[in-house]
């Protein structure tokens, strides 16, 4: 219910472009090996593996925004830098303040990974 | 006789926070929560015979979420209680006498929620007379 409700939410926002709803880590391993990625919407407790054991198994991680219903986790989050935490239920307005975030550091690093001619030509 | 009233009225400021007027979108989530969630926590009572508190505290873990989403708060901390109690190793009469309560009272509301759902339905799609049989 909180996946379709999450589901729900990325569909309705301008900006995301959902590319699958994953049902395991494995799914997401497999995923992630096929195409690029921005941003995982990771929830914590999966059926065979951790959302913080995944992280710690990915070679290269996109954004990470970590969906649990238990507060107790949010330390861990600090730990594997990822852009926010959400606690279920999610409410819109919450969801939309950690798309900002996401977007808002995609956009520094853009900025910074800009070729050097592209800064001359905007000065 | 006559059947009990429920026990609880639904969390209308929580609703409001989840769903804003999205009635289409609140609907959506009921029907889940009554067609999928709900026959689902039937299980809890195969842990609960089976003394199986470990999968009773996972299980009121998973579920208390779809509490708060359908407005059911307080059903919401009390199946926290139940998930807190199952890992804490509670006396096993005592964690089974909180998931009874659990159980009655989320039956209880179930009335409720199917009129909350066909009053969601009727609010999303005004012309029809009788959206969901």
């Amino acid at each position: 219910m909180a996946r379709k409700s999450l589901q729900r939410l990325c569909e309705q926002h301008e900006v995301l472009d959902l590319l699958a709803v994953c049902e395991s880590a494995r799914e997401v391993h497999e995923l992630l090996a096929a195409q690029e990625v921005d941003l995982i919407l990771l929830d914590v407790e999966m059926p065979e593996q951790s959302g913080f054991e995944l992280l710690a198994q990915l070679a290269f991680v996109p954004q990470v925004v970590l969906i649990t219903s238990k507060t107790e986790y949010a330390f861990d989050a600090f730990q594997y830098q990822v852009t926010d935490y959400l606690q279920k239920p999610i409410t819109p307005p919450r969801f939309k303040l950690a798309i900002e975030k996401v977007l808002d550091l995609h956009r520094r690093k853009n900025a910074v990974q800009r070729p050097s001619g592209t800064k001359s030509t905007s000065n | 006789m006559f059947p009990n009233p429920p026990p609880y009225t639904l969390d209308r400021d929580r609703l409001s926070d989840l769903y804003g007027g999205d009635a289409a979108y609140a609907a959506d989530l009921f029907a889940t929560f009554l067609e999928i969630v709900w026959p689902e926590m039937a299980l809890m009572e195969t842990h609960v015979a089976r003394q199986n508190w470990l999968e009773l505290g996972r299980a009121a873990h998973k579920y208390k979420p779809s509490l708060g989403m359908v407005g059911l708060s307080e059903l919401e901390t009390q199946l926290l209680q139940l998930e807190l109690g199952a890992k804490n190793n509670l006396k096993p009469e005592q964690i089974e006498a909180l998931y009874r309560r659990c159980a009655l009272e989320i039956a209880q509301m179930i009335p409720t929620l199917r009129a909350e759902l066909q009053r969601l339905l009727l609010q999303a799609n005004p012309g029809s007379a009788n959206p969901r049989p």
